[in-house]
C-alpha cells in the first residue's frame, strides 16, 4: 500500500513539472507573455478593464492585448463588442457617446462587479512606465453611418497623438483586419509596429509583405509551427491568440510564435518564466 | 439613507431575535449552509433561522458572509465581500418524512464591498447597497442535510437586474 502511495506522488510530482521548450523566433528566441484583454474571457474581471489588465501585469505576464475603440470626441477606450448592449448599462456604440458620458457607464456581465470602461490615455499613466511593458491595441473599427473615411482619419490621428506623447514605439503594438486602416496608420507614423488580423495565414502573410507590416496576428488553430517559421524565415513576426485551455497554451509554445495572447495567464507565467 | 437602512435591517433582526414560535413538527429550526453563487457573490457561507413555524409554512431571516475574490488586482489579500440579509418562506411541498421537500422564497438586500481601481490607479473599496430574490426548491435528508437549488436574481444599485443562480448544501439544526 505504501508502495502504491510513493509511485502515485512520483508520478503525479513528475507529470506536474512544467515541460521544458526550446523557442527559436524573431524576439531573440523569447516569446511574449501576454494577456488576452488583461486575464482574458474566463476570468471574473471584464476583459479591457483596469483591473483586468493591472492583474494580468502583477501575475507576471510581459503586458497584455486590448481592445480599442473611438468615442465621439476622439477619445481611445478599451471596450471589445460592437456596442454597449448586454454587459454594460448604456446601450449603442462607443461611437455615440462623449467621454465625459461613457466614464459613467459600468460593466453589469457579473453581478455586482460594476467596473468601469478604461480610458487608453489614464491606464498609460497610472500603470506606472508603460514602456516596461507590452501591449498590443488590437482596433475596433466601429463607426456610424456614412462616417469611414472621418472616422479612420480620426482614429490614425488619435493613435499618432498617443505614439507622439508617450514615446512607445518599441512596445505598443497595432493590430488591425482593415487593410485601409493599416495603410492610412502607416503613412501617418511608419515607425509603428502594426499587425495584420486575417482570416487565413496565406492571406495574413500577402498583406504583410505588400503592406511592409512588422507582422500577423492569427487564432493559433489556424497556424502550423511550419507556417511561423517560413514567416519567420522573411522576417515577418507572428502572434498567436486564441489560447484558452492550459493544452492550447503548450500547443501554441511548440509553434515558436514571437508572443503569445492567452486566456490563462497565470499558466502561461508557470510555463515561460 | 441611515433611516431607510435601519427600517430594513429591523424586520431580519427582530424575526431573527423572536423565539420560535412553533407549530409544527420540524425538528430543525436553524440551518448553517454554503453556498455556491447567489446573493453571497462565488461562495458564502450563511445562517437561517425559523421565526414562525405553522404546519406547512415556516417563515424566518437569513444572514451570510461571501466573496467573489480574496486578491485584488495588484495580488495583495484585500477580500471582495458580500454580506446578505433578508427574510424568506419555506413551503412544505411533500411532507415526507424524514425527507421533506420545501418551496423556497426570499428576498433581501447584500452589503456589497468590493474593490476596484481609483484615479490613480491604486485598489479602493467601493460599497453598495444591492437587492436580492430568491426562489427555488430545499430537499432536507434525514432532517439533517440540506440542498438547495435556485434562481437567485440580483439587483445592483443603479447598474440594473443580473440573471443569477445558487446551490446550496448544508447542516440543519
Amino acid at each position: 500500500m505504501k508502495v502504491i502511495l510513493i509511485i502515485s506522488i512520483l508520478i503525479i510530482t513528475i507529470s506536474c513539472k512544467p515541460e521544458k521548450f526550446e523557442i527559436t523566433n524573431l524576439n531573440n528566441n523569447e516569446i511574449e507573455l501576454m494577456g488576452h484583454g488583461g486575464m482574458g474571457i474566463s476570468d471574473l474581471y471584464p476583459i479591457n478593464t483596469a483591473e483586468s489588465l493591472m492583474r494580468c501585469i502583477n501575475e507576471g505576464a510581459d503586458g497584455s492585448e486590448l481592445d480599442i475603440q473611438l468615442t465621439a470626441d476622439n477619445v481611445l477606450v478599451g471596450f471589445h463588442n460592437s456596442d454597449l448592449d448586454g454587459n454594460t448599462n448604456f446601450t449603442g456604440r462607443i461611437r455615440d457617446y462623449t467621454w465625459n458620458e461613457l466614464k459613467e457607464a459600468r460593466y453589469t456581465s457579473t453581478a455586482q462587479l460594476n467596473y468601469k470602461i478604461l480610458k487608453l490615455r489614464d491606464f498609460f499613466d497610472g500603470v506606472g512606465g508603460v514602456d516596461n511593458y507590452t501591449f498590443t491595441l488590437d482596433i475596433k473599427l466601429y463607426p456610424t453611418d456614412g462616417e469611414y473615411l472621418v472616422y479612420i482619419d480620426n482614429f490614425t490621428d488619435a493613435l499618432k497623438e498617443l505614439y507622439k506623447d508617450y514615446s512607445i514605439d518599441h512596445t505598443v503594438f497595432i493590430e488591425a483586419q482593415d487593410e485601409f486602416f493599416l495603410g492610412e496608420m502607416a503613412a501617418k507614423d511608419p515607425q509603428i509596429r502594426q499587425y495584420i488580423y486575417p482570416a487565413t495565414f496565406q492571406e495574413g502573410f500577402l498583406t504583410a509583405l505588400n503592406l511592409g507590416l512588422h507582422g500577423i496576428s492569427i487564432d493559433s488553430d489556424k497556424v502550423t509551427a511550419e507556417q511561423i517559421e517560413f514567416a519567420h524565415a522573411t522576417g515577418i513576426f507572428v502572434t498567436v491568440w486564441g489560447v484558452a485551455t492550459k493544452k492550447k497554451n503548450r500547443e501554441a509554445i511548440r509553434k515558436n510564435p514571437d508572443m503569445i495572447q492567452t486566456d490563462k495567464v497565470a499558466y502561461l507565467v508557470k510555463q515561460l518564466k | 439613507m441611515q433611516k431607510a437602512l435601519f427600517h430594513i435591517l429591523f424586520l431580519p433582526i427582530f424575526l431573527w431575535a423572536l423565539p420560535s414560535f412553533a407549530q409544527s413538527d420540524s425538528t430543525w429550526h436553524s440551518s448553517f449552509y454554503l453556498e455556491a453563487g447567489g446573493a453571497g457573490g462565488i461562495a458564502s457561507l450563511n445562517i437561517e433561522h425559523y421565526s414562525f413555524e405553522k404546519e406547512n409554512i415556516n417563515i424566518g431571516a437569513r444572514f451570510g458572509l461571501g466573496t467573489s475574490r480574496l486578491r485584488n488586482f495588484q495580488d495583495e489579500f484585500q477580500p471582495d465581500y458580500y454580506v446578505p440579509f433578508g427574510l424568506f418562506t419555506e413551503i412544505k411541498v411533500t411532507n415526507k418524512r424524514p425527507n421533506p421537500l420545501l418551496i423556497y422564497l426570499g428576498a433581501g438586500l447584500i452589503y456589497a464591498s468590493t474593490v476596484q481601481v481609483n484615479d490613480e490607479f491604486e485598489p479602493q473599496r467601493v460599497v453598495k447597497l444591492n437587492s436580492y430574490f430568491q426562489a427555488g426548491a430545499t430537499y432536507v435528508i434525514s432532517n439533517r442535510l440540506l440542498l438547495r437549488l435556485s434562481y437567485s436574481p440580483i439587483i445592483s444599485r443603479g447598474y440594473g437586474f443580473n440573471h443569477w443562480a445558487a446551490i446550496s448544501i448544508g447542516h440543519t439544526f
